[in-house]
């Protein structure tokens, strides 16, 4: 629990937060002790209700509980070498140590700076990538329940899923070195998907040595497979193109053209790697004294050891998140090759793009008009590069890098892109989802399984899930309307629509 | 799905939080209160009612170690996980044999079996146990445990 948290009255709390304008809310200094620079949040009318609510409850309940997410980018904003502002997205929720939608981006200059793995998150490179085809909603209509019923038969998916691609300890290190480059070597990935993720699918600086042998243990059995909870494959339709130019880029041409989705991240050994350090690091603080607004916070300086050290098992653990989603397209690209009697090269079945939405990278960005070099934090945010950034792709210099938004169960999912202000304003980031505002038990309570299949049917989305209980939970019902926060970002400029997609067939744990 | 019930799962209630899911247990000592702890961890991942403690039942030992009472409850869970996570053994029922609290270590011996999607509802994934609000409260008559889970 917080040490150092200040309880005040509702009303009193909301003195320090300043509203901008219509998408902009200023946290100020003071509102948790120690901050050095002020927090931004980004929220629409429609979604700023679910923040003040946190705060309100927090408010009259006292410490005790969890932090609500205002607190949380607050008291980030109080940790060593944090420059700029500490972010908030419009899909924000009370996450651990660090909120859910925070970014916050350190100086990597100044030797008291910090890299903390509640920044980045359990789910380490958490992501999404997308997949075009040629083929229409009238292809997949006649097909689409035995298409469903064969990509989940081809996707291991749910709690205890054990994956078909085979793995031993060494190819295992290679992978975690090599990322969606060891894929390609085994012929589970194209040249050109390289090409369409985020550090072209490898972070160098991994060092599978520095991922312990109990992380390897998790992840040996797990590659390939999608995971429970919100993660998920969905088979969606083109239902509305803003950005004629940019979509034309991404291979989008037509309403009603097919694509599919893949959200899924770094399975047991990420979530170990992370576990793994956390521990470390919150025994190193205790060692050495160090008092933080908030014990969750725990971290170390980027340039210690065990700040080293975690920054070489999270770079592994995203490069095994690459090769996982690599694997599923591998998979993909199977179930649709049957399905069709065609090959994945003439279904056209290329990448998109793939993101990442729980991660920290060393990037350069201006502070204060001079170019910097930054260890950037994005938990359950997105990298969103504008035109012309050196490190997108050459097919995305024109139009910015594409950055997919998932929606939930049943709604929509969205394709944007980066922009010049987000550059300037949230160090090239912007949202990654609709964000829960509803607790999975509050789900499970008040829904029922069949009302939530029911709806989806009537909205005419095949189903196909490991477990019953995840049907409540993920209900649209249980999260902020993604339009919304989609809304917000544009609207804020921090990244531009480009095209929204419909789900018509959704594998889940 | 035949239901099996809950065995020696009795003492537990799942309590609100946004993202993730918080286990309350408890029981008459801080024992059976551990133990119902790793039992609710392992129903939510695979609905227990619907393991049976068949001919194939295995048994296994398992010890941790912390440095504190809350570091122990987090290695005993996170062991637990980390079974269920590479072995893919289920536990019904768990006995702690052996319970040091000056050097904090727990020995304890899980009777469960290997997951079949076949035959067991399965829950939720678990990514990872928390610090977060974790309280152990011991009281001479009732014990209670409260746990963060990140899922």
């Amino acid at each position: 629990m917080s040490e150092k948290s200040v309880v005040r009255e509702f009303e009193d709390e909301l003195s320090f937060i300043e509203k901008i304008d219509s998408v902009r809310y200023r946290v100020k200094k003071g509102f948790v002790p120690n901050m050095k620079v002020d927090g931004m949040i980004y929220v629409n009318d429609s979604i700023k209700d679910y923040l003040y609510e946190e705060l309100e409850q927090f408010s009259k309940r006292g410490v005790s509980g969890f932090l609500p997410a205002v607190k949380q980018i607050a008291n980030v904003a109080s940790l060593p070498g944090i420059v700029g502002h500490s972010l908030g997205m419009p899909d924000i929720h009370s996450g651990y140590g660090f909120s859910i939608g925070n970014v916050a981006a350190f100086d990597t200059e100044d030797p008291l700076s910090i890299v903390s793995p509640g920044g980045v998150g359990f789910d380490i490179n958490c992501g999404v990538r997308l997949l075009r085809t040629n083929l229409t909603e009238k292809d997949i209509e006649p097909i689409k329940e035995q298409l469903c019923q064969s990509l989940f038969d081809h996707v291991p998916v749910g709690v205890g899923s054990k994956g078909v691609i085979p793995m031993n300890i060494k190819t295992l290190n290679q992978a975690l070195e090599m990322g969606v480059d060891w894929s390609l070597g085994e012929g589970y990935a194209w040249v050109e998907d390289k090409e369409h993720c985020e550090e072209y699918g490898r972070m160098l600086n991994a060092d599978p040595t520095k991922v312990s042998e109990r992380a390897k243990k998790r992840g040996l059995p797990q590659l390939g497979t999608l995971g429970a909870g919100n993660h998920y494959l969905e088979v969606q339709v083109v239902d509305e193109i803003y950005d004629k130019a940019a979509a034309n880029k991404m291979g989008i041409d037509r309403q009603g053209q097919i694509c599919i989705m893949i959200h899924s991240g770094s399975r047991g050994l990420g979530h170990q790697v992370a576990t793994d350090s956390l521990t470390l690091m919150e025994k190193a603080m205790a060692r050495d004294h160090i008092h933080l607004n908030d014990k969750q916070l725990a971290c170390s300086r980027i340039n210690s050891q065990e700040g080293q050290d975690y920054l070489s098992g999270m770079a592994a653990a995203a490069n095994f998140a690459w090769v996982n989603r690599q694997s599923m397209t591998f998979l993909t690209r199977q179930a649709f090759a049957k399905a069709f009697n065609s090959t994945p090269d003439d279904l056209d079945m290329h990448v998109i793009y793939d993101v990442s939405h729980n991660i920290a990278k060393f990037e350069e960005h201006n502070v204060n008009g001079r170019p910097k070099k930054l260890l950037v934090h994005r938990k359950g945010a997105t990298r969103a590069f504008a035109p012309h950034h050196p490190l997108i792709p050459v097919d995305y210099q024109f139009t910015g890098q594409p950055v997919l938004i998932g929606g939930t169960m049943g709604t929509c999912s969205y394709v944007l892109t980066g922009t010049e202000l987000g550059m300037n304003e949230t160090f090239g980031s912007t949202c990654h989802g609709a964000g829960r505002s509803c607790s999975r038990n509050k789900s499970r309570n008040n829904l029922s399984y069949t009302d939530v299949l029911d709806s989806l049917q009537a909205k005419g989305i095949s189903i196909r899930v490991a477990s019953p209980k995840l049907v409540m939970e993920e209900a649209p019902e249980s999260y902020k309307d993604v339009v919304q926060v989609i809304e917000t970002c544009h609207k804020a400029g921090i990244s531009k629509k480009s095209v929204k997609l419909r789900p018509i067939a959704v594998i889940k744990g | 799905m035949e239901n099996f019930g809950l065995g020696q799962l009795k003492n537990y209630e799942y309590l609100d939080h946004t993202a993730d899911i918080m286990f309350h247990t408890w029981g008459k000592d801080l024992k059976e209160a551990l133990e119902q702890m790793v039992l609710i961890m392992n129903n939510y991942m695979v609905e227990l009612d619907s393991v049976e403690l068949d001919e194939s039942a295995t048994e296994q030992t398992i010890s941790v170690k912390g440095h504190d009472m809350d570091s122990l409850l987090f290695a005993l869970l996170d062991e637990f996980l980390f079974v269920f996570s590479t072995e893919f053994i289920i536990f019904k029922q768990v006995e702690i044999i052996s319970f040091d609290r000056e050097n904090f270590t727990i020995e304890a011996i899980g009777k469960g079996v290997e997951l079949d999607k076949s035959k067991h509802t399965t829950g939720t994934e678990i990514k990872a146990i928390t610090y977060s609000c974790m309280k152990i409260e011991e009281n001479p008559d009732k014990s209670d445990i409260h746990v963060i889970v990140d899922i």
